[in-house]
């Protein structure tokens, strides 16, 4: 199948302190109509600044090497310079919809949730529409509440009316940057599960950005470990949780606290996560890795596929035949 | 049940809305401010009525009762051309408060434009705005007013219109930091990235937002240039005699100070006073952004439903 979107060899440079910085280096992804991708990583990963390229959300002085592709559409070729390429960019976009992490802030406190929901289209119709997907997403009393303000509701609620809003839209993409990282345990389940249901009722794709890497395995097809705004493994998200190849995804999985054991200490990833423009020449992870040899400190490894999946790594075959213990305990 | 309760909610609504209206202002406003308020809606008042409430005609002469005393049919006596002093000071009202809300309104029509437009586009356009507002706050509105006479003649537009564009940066800088302010927020991004124009963005959501700020700012310069046109007017430069005006009125009587000063007196109070109550207004409204923001700043915001 034609990919809706799709990533080809992508590297993002923003201004940081006045310099360039590369935020994102050379990212592949494709995606499939209709199919939920998790993208994981630490902090300062790369992973939003994947979002916010594919949106257009970067900072102004940045650059974007590569092509990213909309259902065919080049979102940032020299085609999309000057007026018209500009609005024909933006024209590609409107099937795109965003959720973001912090829905009281990505709303106008002084506007009504109603009149968010049906600024583009003012009409009855519009406001019987709106209503209907505040109902959709959970929202009792919805007409009640098209009335109110977003400082007389929750943060989850909040989250609901701007999936409401994106659900409005009748998008074919929906990039979800981190919907449920400001809200509650119990929120966050409701919110996610939320978001799933009803992007399989409208057969919507999804990119799915979070740190957490068993809620990414458990709503998407698909999951992407980025780390030094580099992919380190793409793989079906059963198998990446049950069998992680790449030793970064290893380590994020066994530094998870379990319920069902106790242990003394949680084992944890060495060292700290670099961003794309810290990281050496050669493997990015390198200089954390147990199995890293001199080899690993030299070369870049390829994105290659291996057993099912994209994998960056060059010692997988020595990682298999002699595995070192995966819990080095050196906080 | 579900028949009664409409009818209930809305026997509640009503009363319970109007309080939280009031008790909303008095946050705001404190006693002094309210007190302030009521002062100001006296004097509009009086603005409004004054064909009404005014016991005489303002400008009808009694050469046989000049500098007659307080009391009787003159209530604050007459002047020089025995004209009754009270009514003067009440049609004065109109002149004295209809100048200034010109002012502040054509300086509000063009700055608000100008100050979201350079917000909004920043850049060379940012600059240009930026500069020219400087160079305008670094000239006196009194300056400015008395060249615009000078150049066309003295008259209350040409008046008018100088001091509004000598007002112009008391509300165009405060907006523009304002809109600069709101412009770095995340729901701007998020509606630019769901499509809207700029020029929607800033009329539909940047401008309610930058309002309680621009707000607390009108009653500072709606003050400043109520004292501005009474000093012209004072001067024979704005409003002319025997047209009654505060600033007016306070030149009529001033060769007769020594004598019969209480119509200077009179009109000197009322200036001061609607002054100092609007700057009090000004003052509250002010301080009470710089106090929610204080407030709310250490506040989590997540909240469970």
């Amino acid at each position: 199948m034609k990919p809706l979107l799709q990533l080809d060899r992508v590297s993002v440079s923003i201004p940081i302190d006045g310099d360039p910085r590369r935020v994102i280096s050379d990212v592949s992804l494709d995606l499939a109509p209709g199919e939920a991708l998790g993208v994981v990583g630490e902090s300062g990963s790369g992973k939003s600044m994947t979002a916010r390229t594919v949106m257009g959300l970067l900072p102004s002085g940045s650059s974007v090497a590569g092509a990213v592709r909309f259902d065919g559409t080049e979102l940032y070729g020299p085609e999309n310079q000057g007026r018209a390429g500009r609005s024909r960019t933006a024209a590609a976009r409107r099937d795109i919809g965003m959720v973001f992490q912090d829905a009281r802030a990505h709303l106008d406190p002084r506007q009504r949730i109603g009149d968010f929901l049906v600024e583009t289209d003012r009409g009855g119709a519009a406001r019987k529409a709106a209503v209907e997907t505040l109902d959709r997403v959970g929202i009792d009393d919805a007409a009640r509440r098209m009335r109110q303000y977003p400082h007389e509701m929750s943060g989850g609620m909040l989250q609901r009316v701007m999936i409401a809003s994106v659900l409005l839209a009748r998008p074919r993409l929906i990039l979800a940057d981190e919907p449920t990282t400001a809200l509650d345990a119990t929120t966050q389940a409701e919110v996610v599960s939320l978001l799933d249901e009803l992007r399989r009722e409208d057969g919507t794709a999804l990119v799915f950005i979070t740190h957490d890497l068993d809620l990414a395995a458990t709503f998407c097809d698909r999951v992407a470990v980025i780390y030094a705004g580099c992919l380190q493994e793409v793989r079906q998200a059963e198998l990446l949780i049950r069998a992680p190849l790449h030793p970064y995804t290893r380590g994020l999985l066994a530094s998870r606290p379990a319920t069902d054991s106790r242990v003394p200490r949680l084992p944890v990833v060495p060292g700290r996560p670099l961003s794309a423009f810290e990281a050496p020449p050669g493997c990015a992870f390198a200089a954390r890795c147990a199995h890293a040899v001199d080899h690993c400190h030299q070369t870049r490894p390829a994105l290659t596929a291996r057993q099912g999946a994209l994998v960056r790594c060059d010692r997988l075959a020595a990682i298999e035949a002699a595995p070192v213990p995966e819990k080095v305990n050196r906080p | 049940m579900t028949l009664t309760q409409p009818s209930l909610t809305a026997v509640e609504s009503a009363p319970s809305r109007a309080n939280a209206a009031g008790r909303r202002l008095r946050n705001r406003l404190g006693a002094t401010g309210l007190v302030a308020l009521c002062w100001i809606a006296l004097m509009i008042g009086c603005a409004a009525l004054a064909p009404v409430i005014a016991p005489h005609d303002p400008n009808a002469q009694d050469l046989l009762h000049v500098y007659a005393a307080p009391g009787g049919d003159h209530l604050l006596g007459t002047d020089g051309t025995g004209r009754d002093i009270l009514s003067r000071l009440i049609w004065g009202a109109r002149t004295s408060l209809v100048g200034p809300a010109l002012v502040v309104l054509l300086s509000l029509v063009v700055g608000l434009p100008l100050a979201l437009a350079a917000a909004w586009r920043g850049g060379w356009l940012d600059a240009v705005v930026g500069r020219f507002l400087d160079i305008v706050f670094s000239l006196p509105a009194i300056l400015v007013a008395v060249l615009a006479v000078a150049v066309f003649r003295p008259g209350p537009a040409p008046a008018i219109l100088a001091l509004a564009v000598a007002y112009l940066p008391y509300v165009a800088r405060v907006a523009r930091s304002a809109a600069l302010r709101q412009r770095a927020m995340p729901y701007v991004a998020a509606l630019t990235v769901q499509g809207h124009g700029g020029v929607a963005i800033c009329a539909r959501h940047l401008l309610p937002n930058i309002t309680p700020v621009v707000g607390a700012q009108i009653p500072i310069a709606f003050a400043n240039a109520l004292m501005d046109l009474a000093a012209l007017s004072f001067l024979g430069l704005a409003v002319q005699s025997p047209q009654a005006d505060w600033g007016v009125l306070v030149n009529d009587a001033q060769a007769v100070l020594q004598g019969h000063s209480s119509q200077v007196v009179y009109a000197g109070v009322l200036i001061i006073a609607t002054v100092v109550a609007l700057m009090l207004i000004g003052d509250r409204l002010g301080g009470d952004i710089r106090r929610r923001r204080v407030r709310r700043a250490p506040q989590p915001t997540g909240r469970t439903p």
